[in-house]
């Protein structure tokens, strides 16, 4: 305790470098508490809008998962409503769909056009799951089958209108040509490619494109937990229904099995960064402070004080200030990154287009602060200046008695 | 003498090269009398060929994971003309397709509507079998796109065959090199091996049953499709009806007709 007492008298004996060693975390901390809120809000925002559409644990023929970018549509699920049932079934699991996704070319009104986007069919419930009548930008919700929702890239693309006849070339599970022909009754605006790249049919006109009667390309799961969808697909695994199927946790697909771990690289880069540059300005001025107190430093050495009672009390000393600075760059920080959660920040819908294909990116991505980011911050703080007055505290602990009260004269 | 000798030995070595550059000549060919290529092709291209014709066709679609068998009704005028309508199954009844020359189009009942095909639609294959629009469309006069060598004579089937490498003159075919072999007496090709420019196979081509028609010339009734970046997948087409010489109506070859039927 004497060692606190001591730590903070020493930091206010020279107010001014105190607040220069405070000012450093608060900034250093403050910059680590806006960055982590952007990068934690816009993966979790990009998690959880990807995850909506591919569900938590997708399902899917194993010879398909292995040759999805081919998208091989022979290789899909024969009976999915059996599946479907078998999900629903398994502890943990809340939703289940099955869906199929095409490539089409896409014709509105008397011209036969080339423009591609997806074709997907699915039951109501899934498109309840992923909001899109929320995301209806113009016209109604489809009440029967020929009735179609169109994404805005592709009514622009398309230069289609509300009421045009919709045309669909498709193909079969054997690659043969198949049309299909509707009614543009909505238009899909979500700011994401992927929502707004697609048209949207219901499952049995996409069953009758792809000639798979009864059967589904996926059957997506959704659980309580996104971020722990590996447990309910591996006790569905074991189910007879699953034969020549994998239910794979999306975490652990391609391309999300290199984005998850890559974020935490990500933000253990920024910290040791935010860290290393803190540290050595911390570094700086306690290395002035120990050479300050040599003399002081060996009457106390000569007192009594052990090599550790010396590094002790520098590090403590930095602490200190760093606890105080740690809490004020939170708090600094704080106004920036409630900016993030509720402002954002806008790409624009070009470079949006551009990165969400494979990715559920929207042109506005927000921050997540959280009391976890805040602690961290705290931490952190105190972790730049622990590291930051290691080495000059080492330095003040190797001081000899005798040489240091001589220097003092 | 070392004179003469010198010259000899400088004739014979200068020689050497030039008959070792000359392709071996394949041991089942020695003591035949080759047909020319222009008979053997020209053979080949009479048979599989008519004035006017109808016929009625069994397409067989085999992949790993199914089998469709598709019914056709077909009408043909020489090279350049022909239409087929889909009888069965349900699915696929009423589409209909034309081709002229090396243009084609098809027709979609379910839409009502009528599509050229052209572009990466030629490579598909036909009601996803393994014979692509490009292959019903390209040219069969072989004589005029593809230089001929005999290179072997082989038995398929029992039957004597003329080996046939047929290399195309210019890179804008289909395949860039095609191996046949064909028939000696029926000059029917019994089987092709096709080739990209890379040289990789990519397809075969088997031709059986053969009949005489009334007009003496003989037909496969039985073609096999393989496209063999495609495992587990072959297209047989089975022509169980067929007619020669039928009066035929020019409305029939007009986009006209593949819309109105």
């Amino acid at each position: 305790m004497w060692i606190l007492r001591l730590a903070f008298r020493n930091a206010l004996r020279n107010v001014r470098r105190s607040l220069l060693t405070a000012a450093t975390v608060i900034i250093g901390v403050a910059l680590f508490v806006i960055f982590l809120t952007y990068l934690e809000g816009a993966s979790k925002m990009m998690f959880e809008e990807t995850t909506k559409y591919i569900g938590h644990a997708p399902i899917a023929d194993t010879d398909f998962i292995e040759r999805e970018n081919l998208r091989p549509m022979y290789e899909y699920i024969p009976d999915a409503q059996a599946v479907v049932d078998a999900a629903l079934a398994e502890e943990g699991v809340t939703d289940a769909f099955a869906v199929i996704e095409s490539g089409v070319a896409i014709s509105a009104g008397d011209e036969l056009g080339d423009v591609f986007g997806m074709a997907t069919g699915s039951q109501e419930g899934w498109y309840e799951r992923i909001g899109l009548e929320d995301n209806l930008a113009e016209g109604v919700m489809p009440t029967g089958p020929g009735e179609w929702l169109m994404g805005s890239k592709l009514v622009e693309k398309a230069e289609a209108s509300l009421g045009d006849e919709i045309i669909l070339f498709g193909s079969t599970q054997d690659g043969s040509l198949s049309p299909l022909k509707g009614e543009l009754v909505g238009v899909i605006h979500s700011g994401a490619a992927l929502t707004d790249r697609s048209v949207y049919l219901s499952l049995e006109e996409m069953q009758f494109m792809v000639d798979i009667e009864g059967g589904a390309i996926q059957v997506l799961l959704y659980t309580d937990d996104t971020m722990n969808a590996h447990e309910p697909a591996a006790a569905l695994q074991a189910s007879p229904v699953m034969e020549g199927l994998t239910a794979q946790a999306w975490s652990s697909r391609e391309p999300y099995n290199q984005i998850v771990p890559m974020m935490d690289v990500i933000q253990g880069i920024l910290a040791g960064a935010l860290v290393f540059l803190t540290a050595l300005a911390i570094w700086n001025t306690m290395t002035m402070s120990v050479m300050e107190r040599t003399a002081e430093i060996g009457v106390m050495r000569a007192m009594g004080l052990s090599r550790f009672g010396a590094v002790g009390m520098f590090v403590v000393e930095a602490g200190a200030i760093a606890l105080l600075g740690g809490i004020l760059g939170v708090l600094l920080g704080a106004g920036p990154a409630w900016y993030l959660e509720t402002t954002g920040i806008t790409f624009g819908e070009d470079i949006a287009d551009q990165m969400g294909t494979d990715y559920a990116i929207t042109s506005t991505m927000y921050g997540d602060f959280t009391a976890g980011i805040a602690v961290r911050g705290v931490i952190l703080g105190i972790v730049m200046a622990v590291v930051g007055s290691f080495i000059p505290s080492l330095r003040a602990a190797a001081v000899q008695p005798v040489e240091a009260m001589r220097h003092g004269r | 003498m070392t004179r003469r000798l010198f010259l000899a030995l400088a004739l014979s070595l200068a020689a050497a090269p030039s008959a070792m550059a000359q392709d071996p000549v394949d041991p089942s060919l020695a003591g035949e009398e080759l047909p020319s290529i222009d008979h053997l092709l020209t053979g080949l291209e009479t048979n599989l060929n008519f004035d006017t014709r109808s016929a009625r066709i069994r397409m067989t679609v085999v992949n790993p994971r199914r089998t469709k068998v598709y019914e056709i009704f077909s009408y043909g005028r020489g090279l350049d003309e022909s239409t087929m309508e889909f009888l069965e199954p349900a699915r696929e009844r009423g589409t209909r397709y034309l081709r002229r020359g090396d243009e084609m189009w098809m027709y979609l009942p379910s839409i009502e509507r009528t599509q050229k095909i052209s572009g990466h639609m030629l490579r598909q294959g036909m009601a996803g079998s393994d014979m692509s629009y490009e292959d019903m469309t390209s040219s069969t006069d072989w004589a005029e796109i593809y230089d001929g060598e005999i290179t072997a004579k082989e038995d398929v089937d029992g039957r004597p065959h003329w080996r046939v490498e047929l290399t195309a003159k210019t890179d804008d075919v289909t395949y860039a090199k095609r191996v046949l072999w064909i028939d000696a007496e029926t000059l029917i090709p019994s089987k092709q091996e096709l080739y990209a420019i890379s040289g990789m196979l990519v397809k075969r081509w088997m031709m059986s049953n053969v009949q005489e028609l009334g007009d003496g010339r003989s037909y496969p009734m039985t073609m096999r499709i393989e496209d063999t970046l495609r495992d587990g997948t072959y297209t047989e087409i089975e022509t169980t009806e067929i007619e020669l010489g039928i009066e035929l109506e020019e409305e029939v070859f007009s986009l006209r007709w593949l819309e109105r039927g």
